[in-house]
């Protein structure tokens, strides 16, 4: 079973919740291709606790490798980063 | 010996020799193209064209660019009419950039064609009527290059809310190029990375070593920054310098594989603790290359001791490499007790590398340079220790600053603008939290009553301070802790942040 592209966009944004609440923030606020770490959302250690939060809920492990850096800083690309790593 | 003769600018001449020695050499490499020395010399002079034109009146030009082709013809260009470039990074709080240009007496501002409409915004709002000239592809000129005494001045944080500037000479950066060039033995093959900003005295080390040598310069793409590896091997980079954070994130993602950058010959950190597991690992990642840990303040430009890992028995303090032993050239002394020479203390730095001190601040500059048996010190601030081979381990500073993420910050200065833009009757900022000895970032308290406001506040903050000074959380509460001379525990505030007990420290 894979989960696909919009569930998966749905667990980034439930993960990314605790954040906006301390900014003050709105999901609406945060576009999926909107990158989060160069609109300040996250900085590069908070993403990465972000990812490495949803590799373990989701038992998979992304190929840093493979993935094009720019992809992992936006909700749209984490979740078909996400999907890849699923569907391998 | 004779006394040194001023050529010109020697900065200028590093980049000079290696351009009339190979024109048609890749210099820099940003945004995906490929800039000949030859191209990039041609709109540096434009800048030297457009600065001379402008009749500046003081040592110092601003330079509102970041990592681009007009932020690196723009350095050479001011050096070339014989000023200073003070680097003015958009990413900033423009309040802030107005502050300092406001403190440099800046007169020309040089930006990216990019950035004009920011450069024209700060511009308006400095106080002695400023006046932007775009780096942008005029026409080179052939007249020759002007000496100047001065090459940048940067601003750290203050302690008083203010940023100090510290002018650093062009003398004090050759002292630092040439042991470089000998230590790390670049040529024209070689392939430099550039991961620090130009507020960042480490990005001189990234220019001048690589264009005194002849070599290009690869310019990592802000949404690269955080993983790097992919660009490293695509471009074939061979000196690596950066701060340990990036390895710590290389290292979550798994890509410090046994092998995994064979074409690294030299990878060097600096600005912040280099966890000496995390130095073995990028080791082993990179087996025809070396690890150096370098450290030094921006007072004593660049860097000014170094170590160079032995992965087999690393030389180590709680997990922390060794920073080494001074550089030739430089003087140091470790202070302790009643101001004697010790193996534990407080690091003194002198020699050629030495900054004159503060811009237009005699009384920080008294407190922190000092004189001792006829020579002239640096005080870092830092506590060190010293083993019997001589070389150094940091061991912590001695007051309120801390780095995140490389950067230097003086908690007092948060906690200023913190009470400021709340009103708040106390602020306490920490950093928080520390993992592998690097500080993530700020967290500060504040009292309770404020709680609705937070997300005024931390915005306020973010309009006057570079984002890694904001707090990334800030806690609300009455009970402070107080030690025995009424000040605020800080230790008893960070137990809270790393063991919360009660809901107001979470």
């Amino acid at each position: 079973m894979s989960l696909n592209e919009v569930t998966l966009r749905e667990r980034v944004r439930a993960a990314l919740a605790p954040r906006l609440a301390e900014m003050g923030l709105t999901q609406a606020d945060v576009g999926d291709g909107m990158s989060l770490t160069q609109s300040g959302v996250l900085d590069s250690f908070a993403l990465m606790e972000l990812i490495g939060g949803l590799e373990q809920a989701l038992g998979v492990e992304l190929d840093f490798e493979a993935i094009e850096p720019e992809r992992i800083t936006t909700v749209k690309g984490l979740a078909s980063a996400f999907a890849q790593a699923l569907a391998a | 010996m004779s006394a040194p003769t001023t050529v010109v600018g020697p900065l200028w001449s590093y980049f000079e020799r290696s351009w009339r020695r190979a024109p048609g050499a890749v210099a820099l490499h940003v945004d995906g193209r490929a800039w000949t020395y030859d191209e990039l010399a041609l709109r540096a002079l434009a800048v030297s064209r457009a600065v001379r034109d402008k009749g500046v009146q003081g040592p110092f030009v601003g330079l509102y660019a970041q990592r681009s082709l007009g932020a690196y013809a723009g350095v050479l260009g001011i050096l070339h009419a014989g000023k200073a470039y003070v680097p003015l990074n958009p990413q900033l709080p423009v309040e802030r950039l107005a502050t300092i240009a406001g403190l440099a007496d800046l007169d020309l501002i040089v930006a990216d064609p990019a950035r004009a409409p920011g450069a024209h915004e700060l511009a308006a709002r400095c106080p002695a009527g400023c006046t932007v000239a775009l780096a942008d592809a005029g026409t080179g000129t052939s007249t020759g290059p002007v000496a100047g005494d001065v090459a940048y001045m940067l601003f750290t944080s203050g302690s008083t809310g203010v940023p100090k500037g510290v002018p650093i000479r062009q003398a004090n950066v050759v002292a630092y190029v040439e042991h470089l060039l000998e230590r790390f033995a670049p040529g024209p093959d070689d392939r430099f990375s550039q991961t620090f900003e130009l507020t960042f005295d480490l990005s001189v080390h990234d220019l001048f070593l690589c264009w005194a040598a002849g070599a290009a310069l690869y310019v990592l793409p802000q949404d690269q920054l955080m993983a790097p590896a992919r660009f490293i091997r695509e471009h074939g980079i061979t000196q690596w310098f950066s701060v340990p954070s990036a390895a710590v994130l290389m290292d979550r993602m798994r890509l410090l594989k046994p092998g995994a950058f064979p074409g690294l010959r030299v990878s060097a950190f600096c600005g912040e603790p280099l966890p000496a597991d995390l130095a073995v690992k990028w080791a082993a990642a990179t087996p025809n290359g070396r690890v150096e840990n370098l450290y030094g303040p921006t007072e004593a430009t660049i860097a000014i001791t170094g170590h160079v890992l032995n992965a087999a028995a690393p030389k180590q303090r709680l997990g922390i490499l060794s920073i080494g032993r001074p550089f030739p050239t430089a003087r140091i002394r470790v202070v302790g007790a009643e101001g004697r020479d010790a193996d534990e203390g407080e690091l003194w730095l002198g020699g050629p590398q030495l900054a004159a001190g503060y811009w237009k601040d005699d009384a920080r500059t008294e407190a922190a340079f000092v004189t001792h048996d006829g020579a002239r010190y640096y005080r870092t601030g830092d506590l060190v220790q010293r083993d019997a081979d001589g070389d150094l381990f940091f061991i912590s500073r001695l007051d309120d600053q801390v780095k995140v993420r490389g950067h230097r910050i003086e908690l007092q200065e948060v906690n200023q603008v913190l009470k400021a833009v709340s009103g708040a009757a106390f602020a306490y900022a920490l950093a928080h939290p520390v993992r592998d000895g690097i500080a993530q970032g700020i967290e500060a308290f504040l009292p309770a009553a404020m709680q609705a406001q937070g997300g005024t506040i931390l915005e306020a903050c973010a309009a006057r301070l570079p984002d890694y000074m904001v707090p990334a959380r800030l806690h609300f509460t009455d009970d402070i802790p107080y030690t025995t001379s009424g000040k605020a525990d800080l230790r008893a505030l960070r137990a809270r942040l790393e063991h919360p007990a009660s809901p107001a420290d979470r």
